[in-house]
């Protein structure tokens, strides 16, 4: 170039680059996808070259780019012919990369056989390296240019109109049978050799370029798809964004490669508002002759070539597959690609696209463009799962919430579970003590004495506005608006389609404020289908929502000595008298302002101190030593479940599974007649809603005592349209209480309200059939007096 | 009342940048209509700031006024005048429509400083962190890894990041990681 070697130009080049600023240049890095709206991926290789280092192995490189240039080179085409994967049967350039680059011989004699100049080129460099040149087999009946007339001069044997009928050897080449390229297949001739180098043309990598929709045009001349400048990769505003350069632009030799290159940057720079200068460097270049498809070599090679004349190499695929798939009626080249797997390799077809489709439009009897090629997808070639993944994994391989007090926890044995993305614990085994043992002594305590339940995950939304009451009315199945301030109300949230999605406490603050508390997993959930009926629908109501779940930690304080625990840290007033059962007021506890809500889930007396997130540990540190007297220990979530499931407490996710409705929970009560609307109240309508066979909420009672095992069915007479047994309902929460001693379950039946005392079956898994009776669900405590204290 | 208790501790780390957690800060969120007058006033009067433009951030003595979306600001100011702060708003919004709520707990509040401050930003956020691009003042809120977060620049090259508080771990050991030596990418100069 500009008459000094190509790599004389490279190594100035880079040189240069690296010394500008406003240049990132990576030298160790792969453009392996291109994508929408200019989004490219590199794929860099930061450190596989030096192991030990501290720097990661790779990196992907998330780009946005006005422009992308591809100057993805071209790759060379195998030539099909029988033993064309005898080892020692190469790509011309490859031998001719590995004796110049790498200073590695293949052979000692090495035939060259080709339908174009280049391959001339390697058997030049080899002769010049002192190597031998048997013959050269040019497929061509009028031979090559310039590069030919090279290689007669250094008395190398070239033979043209000839091809390779078979190759000979096993493990290794020992030599080639020739033939005529027009003829079926006789050797005229074999040729002892170590190594074959053939070359079949070469194919542009289009594969950046059609990435992202970039189509490609047939180049009757030179054999190949190239991209197609009419038809590029567009943007949002249809402009194109990727230009193809130099080879991988189907530019031919080394002057038109530059030219190309060059024209190709300055298209570049203008598309991004730059005004591009300079000429192109001035390539060299000698006068070559036309290429001449070859597909099959030779051209009428019978069966037994065809069966041993490879396309791609990885997955076995031959000649002889391809027309296969074309007579069975493979036509389109996707389902010829599946069939004979030609092309789904970890190399995707780069070796064995064109010649294999080339034989598919021969069988087809169309040209090649018809036919087409199959879909190119990034990446380009395989990266690793690792820099997919960048940083995470070990301890930053999601995140995980953690509470105020969840140190605490860690510290005290705690078995956590997730829920969501929170870790909340699960119970706190003692010593030697199981997960069950733990669970059962954590309930004996709460319902005893004193327990504390880190509730700081809830879900707690503020709603706030002059509409405040109108909006918490059509959130809620139940009327909230008329709620009082300093009082608490339980409610239940519906989706649209009347699916009960989310329930809670809420808490009126003052006229226009609502605290509204979600269940941890649907804190986010729910703020977002506030927002969104609320931007999208109701966009004219005077209504704002802040979520401030994380603000507060809460800690929940349960069992028959809370208000005297309480009543140990605060001088505010909170007998009986001064806050009521499902009243909240702002107090002060252990010197830490509060709200507290008298509250329960567990059935006892119990009460929620709400307080900012900052004091949440001191809180706690402060009832565990306060409460010390009253035996008080921590309560997990499955303590929570179970004592929940004696009081006959519905469970998000447990009795609900996004098919249920509050009815179906015998709810009723909890929807407001009043209401014009609420969300969900429409669909609630409907016959299938509304339909009396719907399965319903009731209390199951094992006949033995025994656990029922959970999610089981309940079977009816009968079997259904595919043989299974009919069913009559299912388990939706099953525990051992250890107040009761015994299994209890809720389920949903069929008519079961109607059928209190009747038996039902449910299979087990092992074969055998448990009984249960169905009975309210309230198992403990129906008359909810242990709430008072 | 005991001194409030952050996530971190005060936790700092010094590698390609320096991660630190700041200590307990003041902040509200204030919704309203960022147009009008009234919100204006107020919030010349609680934090002494006008109201910051789409995606910027100003800041005062003590104090921060960041654009959250088109009706929501975040305020910052000293964590013990919150409760007064607020009052101030609500004495000024009197009979607007508006809602001001202390989220100052609820937040977890970190310091990217150093070299590698853009850099170590740039490997978790989808934001373009060249000097061009995010100058002095701009205020994003983005992605980082797996967690929403916020920043902004100061003049100082700083960047100040907010984050959820139960993600405070996950988000240090991230920066961390992302600023460990080694990591260097080089691609800011």
């Amino acid at each position: 170039m500009d008459g000094a070697p190509v790599a004389d130009w490279i190594t100035a080049t880079i040189a240069k680059l690296q010394d500008m600023p406003n240049v990132t240049l990576r030298t160790r890095c792969m453009g392996a996808g291109v994508y929408d709206h200019g989004y490219a991926l590199g794929y860099e290789r930061v450190a596989d070259h030096t192991p030990g280092s501290d720097a990661p192995r790779h990196r992907l490189w998330r780009i946005r780019a006005g422009q992308i240039v591809t100057a993805t080179g071209a790759i060379e085409r195998p030539l099909s012919f029988a033993g064309n994967d005898v080892p020692g049967v190469m790509l011309a350039s490859a031998i001719r990369d590995y004796a110049v680059d790498y200073g590695v011989s293949i052979g000692d004699r090495t035939v060259v056989v080709t339908n174009n100049d280049d391959a001339y080129r390697t058997a030049i460099t080899l002769k010049k390296l002192g190597l031998e040149i048997p013959a050269i087999l040019d497929a061509r009946q009028t031979g090559g240019g310039a590069l030919a007339e090279e290689a007669r001069k250094l008395g190398i044997r070239v033979e043209t109109g000839k091809g390779i009928a078979s190759v000979k050897g096993g493990k290794r080449v020992t030599g080639v049978a020739i033939c005529a390229q027009a003829g079926e297949g006789a050797a005229l001739e074999e040729i002892a050799c170590d190594a074959v180098a053939m070359s079949g043309g070469w194919s542009p990598v289009v594969h950046l370029w059609s990435h992202c929709g970039g189509k490609l045009i047939w180049d009757e001349a030179q054999a190949h798809f190239r991209p197609d400048p009419e038809q590029p990769p567009r943007g949002a505003q249809g402009e194109a964004f990727v230009i193809a350069a130099g080879a991988a632009n189907g530019a031919g030799d080394l002057a038109g490669v530059l030219t190309d290159a060059h024209t190709a940057g300055q298209a570049a720079a203008k598309a991004t508002g730059h005004a591009p200068k300079g000429a192109a460097p001035k390539g060299s270049a000698s006068p070559e002759a036309a290429l001449e498809p070859v597909w099959l070599m030779p051209q009428g090679a019978g069966y037994k070539l065809r069966m041993k004349a490879w396309l791609d190499y990885q997955n076995d695929v031959k000649v002889s597959d391809v027309q296969l798939a074309a007579r069975e009626g493979y036509a389109s080249v996707e389902h010829a690609k599946r069939y004979t797997t030609l092309g789904m390799a970890t190399d995707q077809g780069k070796l064995s696209n064109i010649n294999g489709l080339a034989i598919l439009s021969d069988a087809l009897g169309q040209p090649i463009p018809q036919t087409g090629t199959t879909t190119f997808r990034p990446p380009y070639t395989p990266i690793s799962l690792s820099s997919i993944a960048g940083e995470a994994k070990g301890a930053i391989f999601q995140p995980i919430r953690k509470t105020p007090m969840h140190g605490w926890h860690a510290a005290h044995g705690a078995d956590f579970e997730p829920v969501g993305q929170w870790r909340r614990p699960y119970c706190y085994p003692k010593g030697e003590e199981g997960r069950h043992e733990a669970v059962r002594r954590e309930i004996r305590q709460t319902r005893e004495s004193l327990a504390l339940l880190d509730a700081s995950t809830l879900g707690k939304i503020i709603v706030k506005g002059p509409d405040a009451g109108r909006f918490m009315d059509m959130l809620y199945t139940n009327m909230m608006s008329t709620l009082k301030p300093g009082r608490c109300r339980y409610g239940l949230m519906c989706s649209e389609n009347g699916f009960l999605m989310d329930d809670g406490v809420v808490a009126r603050l003052d006229d226009e404020t609502f605290l509204c508390h979600t269940t941890t997993g649907g804190a986010e959930s729910v703020h977002g289908h506030m927002e969104d009926w609320l931007q999208c629908e109701w966009w004219d109501w005077k209504v704002y929502t802040a979520n401030v779940t994380e603000q507060y930690a809460q800690v929940g304080v349960a069992g028959p000595n809370s208000r005297k625990v309480i009543e140990k840290l605060t001088e505010d007033d909170i007998s009986a008298e001064a806050l009521t059962f499902m009243g909240w007021k702002e107090i002060t506890v252990a010197g830490i302002p509060a709200r507290v809500y008298r509250i329960s889930f567990a059935g006892e007396l119990s009460f929620e101190l709400a307080v900012p997130a900052g004091h949440g540990r001191a809180l706690w540190d402060a009832l565990m030593e306060a409460g010390e007297e009253f035996g008080v220990m921590p309560y997990g979530t499955e303590a929570m479940h179970v004592m929940r499931a004696e009081k006959g407490f519905i469970m998000i996710g447990d009795e609900t599974d996004g098919t249920v409705i509050p009815q179906d929970l015998n709810m009723d009560w909890a929807i407001s007649k009043k209401k014009e609307d609420y969300l969900g109240k429409r669909a609630q309508e409907r016959s299938h809603m509304a339909d009396p066979n719907r399965w319903k909420l009731v209390g199951l009672e094992t006949l033995d005592g025994e656990v029922l095992p959970d999610g089981a069915y309940a079977t009816a007479p009968g079997h259904n349209a595919n043989g299974q047994r009919n069913t009559q309902g299912r388990v939706t929460s099953t525990y051992f209480s250890p107040t009761l001693g015994r299994g209890i379950a809720m389920g949903l039946v069929l008519h079961g309200p109607d059928r209190m005392g009747e038996v039902l079956e449910f299979p087990t898994l092992d074969g055998g059939i448990m009984k249960a009776k169905i009975v309210d669900q309230v198992f403990y405590d129906k008359d909810g007096e242990k709430q008072n204290g | 009342m005991a001194e409030p208790v952050t996530a971190l501790g005060g936790a700092r780390f010094e590698g390609l940048a320096t991660i630190e957690e700041a200590g307990p800060t003041g902040m509200i969120t204030l919704r309203g209509d960022l147009s009008s007058k009234e919100v204006k006033d107020a919030v010349k009067k609680a934090v002494g700031l006008g109201i910051p433009a789409q995606r910027q951030a100003l800041e005062g003595q003590g104090t921060a006024a960041l654009w959250m979306s088109p009706d929501e600001l975040l305020l910052m100011c000293p964590y013990d005048e919150v409760a007064g702060t607020i009052a101030t708003l609500e004495e000024a919004l009197e009979g607007q429509h508006f809602l001001a709520v202390n989220v100052s707990d609820a937040r977890t509040f970190l310091r990217i400083s150093g070299a590698g401050a853009r850099e170590t930003l740039a490997k978790l956020c989808p934001v373009d962190l060249s000097r061009d691009a995010f100058t002095p003042g701009m205020f994003r809120r983005t992605r980082m890894a797996q967690i929403p977060a916020a920043f902004w620049l100061d003049e100082s090259g700083t960047f100040h990041l907010i984050c959820f508080r139960s993600v405070a771990d996950y988000a240090f050991n991230l920066l961390k990681t992302n600023a460990l030596p080694g990591g260097e990418v080089g691609v800011y100069g």
